[in-house]
């Protein structure tokens, strides 16, 4: 098994490397961004030629990419792409340098830094409850198939899994969180009059001082958005889980299973559901990198300040370093993802040997 | 069967003697689809006595597995429905047990071994997991007791370095293995009967006769009684006392091995010895029952073999006979053994004699 993990982690290197090639020529194909300059009357040629040295973007574009990768850099290549610590370079991505944001100047690592904790609150809650539900009202619509709740959960499926994502949640924000109702709030993670900013040093200075009064003004923050991943989400999901649970429990093992005369309750949770669980967790593991890349309507609608919202923030101000970023982190998270689900089915059925 | 008071029976462990074992009686067990009703079995008379092996022979689809599934009460509702008839096991009709009353007789009282080995074992779970949790189910024991009786039931099968397969998974078992586990399995809790439901139908000809003779020593050992369903008419001539022929969910004849075999007393069993492939018909087309099994959906009148029947007249499709007693004191539903058919009861004899000369006793 360790063996299969390394192997794989090896073979993850080449599709790593493409993943940075084709992030990198995205980003380029739109353009230098300096060019958003020209046609402002008070920028001069000269100010844009100098913008465009600053940044690099006057080397030839398999230069920058070069040094953007790591690979090239002050030093020769060969010493350029060691670790800090051996004498070799320290740009790059392969350094742990994403570069500074265009637009504010910032490090990279520190806008994506900032970024992560909101989407991993708002993505880890929704995600850990659409698996529940999904997996609990799937695997109660196998078991009672063709009643009420299975039909029920068929049409929420049908009709969840259709609605577009900006317009549950804008129908969310006309319905609960303007007048009559204003059960939740609309947009941001806190609540401007009473917390400070989210993230910054007073917030958790207010956070140590009134925990109870900021994880509840945080949740009241979650409602809506976490609804509005967790409705579509689950709709997917809940369909998968059914179908896989209607699969196993047609299995001849199960008849075995009644036959010894287990009880039907320990036939399907014990019999049947072990092994319906199985695509399951590929699938359901499949989904983790969302957890990182942030979920960019949902953000963008109820202002919550993720990676997803930064990512369309960053598209509008053509901050490609950023982009890269968020891409990149994206890209890892799939090939890591992808290996994890297939490590968890290993582990779960013994029938999968991987060495 | 003689008739049989079922009213007693105070003590369900005692075994009255003379008292079939199994008594199933004008069971009818329907499955209500999309496209109408199929009475997939339809008014099933047997019984076994204590410690008798009975085999249950027709071709797919004649309703013999929806038969063993009734007994069992394995059938889904819906769209399947026990229609009628009684299931009388030890003293009680199976068919009026609540639910938990059933599953204990499920597994303790009678167990069952299904044809696919393959499929039939959990994935994943242990053979020992799978074994034990009937040990643990149907007996007070601990786990660590019900893993040993596992070891033990493993041994009883004849299954090699049974310390080491109770930790192996089905996968890493070959499908006579996984047969016998599933034996194993059955027999583990000392069940009063056991239904073997095409036992040997998934396996290897060789192994086949293995797992045949592994179940005939396990049943002359432990004088359990035994319920073959086969369509394979060697393997109940080998294993069985007596023998019952569906056709189109109903049974078309029943008598002892030799009977059956040797006279058969219907037509549709004639056909099916005639359909065996022998060294004497080597170099000839084998021989078919002409025809088709009936839609389930629309039956033909009268009896359900009369339009594939060679002998079949008026009679046979104005009204369906009743297992009448045959010469040999079989039973057969024909109505060449009623006063009627005397006349055409010669041929038929005729035919026998050369189809048993055919195949070769």
């Amino acid at each position: 098994m360790i063996k299969y993990v390394v192997r794989r982690m090896i073979q993850a290197i080449p599709v790593l490397f493409l993943i940075t090639v084709f992030t990198f020529l995205l980003m380029h194909v739109q353009g230098n961004p300096a060019q958003r300059f020209a046609q402002n009357a008070r920028v001069t040629q000269a100010q844009i030629a100098a913008f465009e040295h600053r940044w690099g973007l006057d080397d030839p574009l398999p230069l920058q990419y070069c040094k953007w990768l790591g690979v090239c850099g002050d030093k020769p290549i060969v010493v350029n792409v060691l670790p800090p610590a051996l004498g070799g370079g320290d740009n790059g991505i392969l350094h742990g340098d994403f570069g500074y944001s265009v637009f504010d100047g910032r490090l990279v690592t520190d806008v994506i830094a900032q970024r992560m904790l909101p989407t991993l609150i708002l993505t880890v809650t929704a995600y850990l409850i659409w698996v529940t539900i999904a997996i609990l009202a799937g695997v109660y619509a196998a078991v009672k198939r063709y009643s009420l709740f299975d039909s029920g959960l068929t049409i929420f499926n049908y009709v969840g899994y259709s609605l577009p994502t900006f317009w549950l949640g804008l129908m969310l924000i006309t319905f609960l969180s303007v007048p009559p109702l204003r059960w939740f709030p609309a947009s941001g993670m806190n609540d401007p009059y009473t917390t400070p900013a989210f993230g910054t040093d007073s917030y958790w200075v207010f956070f140590g001082q009134n925990p109870f009064f900021a994880i509840f003004d945080l949740g009241r923050h979650l409602v809506l958005p976490v609804l509005t991943l967790v409705t579509v989400s689950i709709a997917g999901d809940s369909r998968f889980v059914r179908s896989s649970m209607l699969d196993s429990l047609n299995q001849d093992y199960v008849k075995t299973a009644r036959a010894k005369g287990v009880p039907e309750r320990r036939v399907v949770l014990r019999h049947a559901l072990r092994n319906a669980l199985l695509p399951v967790i590929t699938n359901v593991g499949l989904e983790i990198p969302f957890l990182f890349s942030g979920a960019i309507v949902t953000e963008t609608i109820f202002a919550w300040p993720g990676m997803g919202r930064q990512f369309i923030e960053s598209v509008g101000h053509t901050d490609y370093p950023v982009l890269m970023g968020i891409l990149l982190i994206a890209a890892v998270s799939i090939v890591f993802a992808n290996l994890l689900a297939d490590v968890l089915y290993a582990v779960v059925d013994p029938r999968v040997k991987y060495d | 069967m003689t008739a049989i008071s079922p009213a007693g029976g105070a003590d369900p462990g005692a075994t009255v003697p003379d008292r079939p074992l199994l008594d199933v009686r004008g069971l009818r067990t329907y499955f209500h689809v999309m496209d109408g009703t199929v009475k997939a079995v339809d008014g099933v008379d047997f019984s076994i006595p204590p410690g008798g092996t009975v085999g249950l022979v027709g071709e797919s689809g004649c309703g013999k597995s929806v038969t063993a599934h009734s007994i069992m009460r394995l059938i889904d509702i819906p769209p399947g429905e026990i229609a009628g008839g009684e299931i009388w096991f030890d003293g009680r009709d199976l068919l009026k047990l609540s639910d938990s009353e059933m599953r204990h007789v499920r597994g303790g009282e009678i167990a069952m071994v299904f044809q696919e080995p393959m499929t039939s074992l959990n994935p994943v779970f242990t053979i020992g997991d799978q074994i034990s949790e009937a040990i643990l189910l149907h007996n007070d024991v601990n786990k660590k007791e019900a893993a040993e009786r596992a070891i033990e039931s493993l041994k009883a099968v004849g299954v090699s370095a049974p310390e080491r397969r109770v930790k192996q998974y089905p996968h890493e078992l070959s499908g006579g293995m996984r047969q016998r586990a599933m034996i194993a399995m059955a027999l583990s809790c000392n069940p009063k009967l056991v239904i073997a439901d095409e036992p040997t139908t998934a396996l290897d000809v060789t192994i086949q006769a293995q797992i045949l003779e592994l179940i005939k020593a396990l049943q002359a050992r432990t004088g359990t009684a035994l319920l073959l369903i086969t369509h394979d008419l060697a393997v109940v001539a080998e294993t069985v006392q007596t023998i019952a022929v569906m056709y189109a969910g109903r049974i078309v004849e029943a008598g002892t091995v030799d009977q059956v075999l040797l006279a058969p007393q219907h037509p549709y069993t004639q056909g099916l010895l005639n359909s065996i492939p022998g060294v004497k018909k080597r170099g000839r087309a084998l021989s078919v029952i002409k025809g088709v099994v009936p839609n389930p959906f629309r039956l033909p009148p009268g009896c359900k073999f009369q339009p594939r029947c060679p002998y079949a007249w008026e009679a046979c499709s104005a009204s369906e006979p009743e297992l009448l007693p045959a010469p040999n004191g079989a039973k057969s539903r024909c109505y060449l053994h009623s006063p009627e058919g005397a006349g055409r009861r010669e041929a038929f004899e005729k035919s026998v004699a050369a189809t048993m000369e055919s195949v070769g006793g």
